[in-house]
């Protein structure tokens, strides 16, 4: 049998359980920190090699899936001289999207060019959204922009900035605070609260994303409530995600249920890792069995 | 008709174009990059981009008065004149920057020369030629890897092997040595291998209206005088020649640049003897300019008049 990779920090529980979770079922299963891939050793082969289908290989084995949770855009190759980190990190972004990309490969999330090459960053997702057809609010610039602000790097709501730097960073602001989160996997919801303090606006050291923990001493945000009418609007967007590669992702929405940003790179909060993990083991462990 | 030069609008193949554009009676507004929320600023909402405006100095225009933009974004764009930042500030403020008028140009109506999300598999070469294979272009064998032992596999399945960066960075093609195989030996970012193709080199320049309403138009020019394995780097006597390719080739072009959502792209091709076309790669911003110079095939004016095709287009 081929083997999975997980790609994130080694302080991320999702990929330590879903890592868990595979060996469990006898799949071989390497976890590997993103700024490590320049170790790995990796061979890919054009699409067909003596009339067969080549898979990528690591370690000289077939690689089958990959559970990819790392910022495209952040460092790959801490091992090697400062000098050469910039060549290195985008010799190797290049080679795993074409892992990523492979038919053989189980990827979540398959990321296409675009978003790998924007750095998985929220407007990508939108595009994605718009393409399948899936509703979400607007965001607006300059006069248009309202509301607290959703940086590109950090994707993450933070205040308006005084009106020179709105005018000089052209500042996409989305008109309201985040109502209620959703973690989207493989086209289902789970709902996620959003604590009165959460921690949005702290960045992730797994990914760069904002750290969503839950806790059940902390008051909602607000009152909105995770009805049933809202998920299956919610879960249509899900849909929409996953025919574009997107399995994994979060999905903030505002106090009418309409999807107002989407991280693929989602700090999963700990009350939701187990499900989570088990759903995505459960489909790498299907692709790799051949199921 | 008007357009705008977005970026740096005095990156020769805009400023060629935007002079042919004020030839035709075009009105041609320049968007530099630096300049803007200075001489110039934008206010939108990404679900109604048509009635975004684009503020300047002296004027107002409306994005749906917009009919095309030429898109020419330098690798390290400048800071706004007089402002002065920490180096990390400083980063931020380019970034997001970027990120927002890409986002705008992504949404923009009208014909847009290219879209910052169309053609970005060029990033990734053995990504692209994947890709470039689906819409029936023939590619040589390749190997993309950073172990010795499997690129000396590969080199004695091959008669003749050449080394590429795998990513978009422009780098120089090279045989694959005992040097670069030693490089291997002790520890190397991957690369990729490829068969080299004995023959001459070919780029084509393909204009396409993304909408399918307009056939496409095809410039393929034949580089000859260039030695070794990549013209690009090891001639100072190059000789461009306009010449005629198979339909199927010139069909395949236009697919894989519609395929990646491209309004202009230039493929490079290796002709063997037998006359088959391999594909090396398809550049998103190619440089036409010395082809349309060198062989008097009138690139600018099908982009051109690829914008009238499209004229009060939206993105699709």
């Amino acid at each position: 049998m081929s083997i999975a990779v997980v790609v994130a920090n080694a302080n991320s529980e999702l990929a330590r359980a879903v890592h868990d979770a595979l060996h469990r079922t006898g799949v071989r299963c390497e976890r590997v920190a993103p700024d490590q891939l320049g170790d790995i050793p990796l061979t890919i082969d054009a699409g067909h090699h003596d009339g067969q289908q080549a898979a990528p290989r690591i370690r000289g084995t077939p690689l089958g899936a990959v559970l990819w949770m790392a910022r495209p855009d952040g460092p790959l190759s801490s091992g090697w001289p400062d000098e050469d980190r910039a060549f290195v990190d985008a010799e190797l972004r290049s080679a795993w999207l074409a892992v990523l990309d492979h038919p053989d490969v189980f990827a979540v999330n398959a990321f296409d060019a675009d978003m790998w090459f924007e750095g998985a960053l929220w407007p990508a997702c939108r595009r994605a959204l718009h393409a399948g057809g899936a509703a979400h609010a607007a965001i607006g610039y300059g006069k248009h922009g309202h509301g607290p602000w959703l940086p590109f790097q950090a994707r993450e709501l933070r205040a308006r900035p005084a009106p020179a730097a709105v005018s000089t960073l052209c500042v996409p602001g989305v008109g309201e605070h985040s109502a209620a989160a959703y973690l989207a996997v493989f086209g289902d919801v789970i709902p996620v609260d959003i604590p009165a303090n959460a921690h949005v606006g702290d960045r992730s050291p797994a990914t760069g994303t904002p750290a969503i923990e839950h806790s059940h001493n902390e008051q909602s945000h607000n009152e909105h409530s995770h009805s049933g009418e809202d998920t299956h609007a919610i879960t249509t967007v899900a849909q929409a995600l996953q025919r574009y590669g997107i399995q994994l992702a979060m999905l903030f929405v505002n106090a009418r249920s309409v999807v107002q940003w989407v991280d693929p790179l989602p700090a999963v909060p700990a009350s939701i890792t187990t499900r989570a993990a088990h759903r995505i083991a459960e489909r790498i462990h299907a692709h790799l069995s051949g199921r | 008709m008007h357009i705008c030069l977005v970026g740096n609008p005095d990156d020769l193949n805009a400023a060629y174009l935007g002079w042919h554009a004020e030839q035709r009676g075009w009105q041609v507004t320049r968007l530099s990059e630096p300049a803007f929320g200075e001489s110039w600023t934008v206010h939108w909402r990404d679900d109604s981009p048509r009635d975004g405006v684009l503020e300047l100095s002296n004027r107002t225009l409306r994005s749906a008065d917009i009919d095309g933009a030429i898109v020419r974004f330098e690798p390290s764009p400048a800071l706004p004149a007089d402002l002065t930042l920490e180096p990390e500030l400083a980063m931020t403020l380019i970034v997001e920057r970027r990120a927002a008028l890409q986002h705008w140009l992504n949404y923009l109506p009208g014909h847009v020369v290219n879209r910052p999300s169309a053609g970005r598999a060029n990033g990734s070469k053995p990504y692209q030629m994947r890709r470039l294979e689906l819409q029936g272009l023939k590619i040589p064998p390749w190997r993309l890897t950073n172990q010795a032992r499997d690129a000396r596999t590969f080199a004695l399945q091959h008669s003749q092997v050449i080394a590429k960066s795998p990513s978009g960075l422009r780098s120089r093609v090279r045989w694959l040595s005992d040097e670069l195989l030693s490089r291997l030996e002790h520890g190397s970012s991957p690369v990729l291998l490829q068969q080299y193709i004995e023959g001459v080199d070919v780029r084509v320049h393909v204009v396409v209206d993304a909408r399918g309403r307009h056939a496409p138009a095809v410039f393929p020019t034949e580089v000859s005088g260039g030695e070794g394995v990549d013209y690009r780097f090891e001639s100072d006597n190059r000789e461009y020649a306009a010449r005629a390719i198979p339909e199927a080739v010139s069909d395949a072009c236009a697919r894989a640049a519609m395929s990646e959502g491209l309004t202009l792209a230039g493929l490079d091709f290796k002709v063997d003897a037998a006359g088959q076309f391999w594909c090396l790669e398809m550049n998103p911003v190619p440089t036409f300019l010395p082809y349309e110079a060198m062989t008097g095939q009138p690139i600018a004016s099908a982009v051109l008049e690829g914008m009238l095709c499209n004229y009060g287009a939206s993105p699709s």
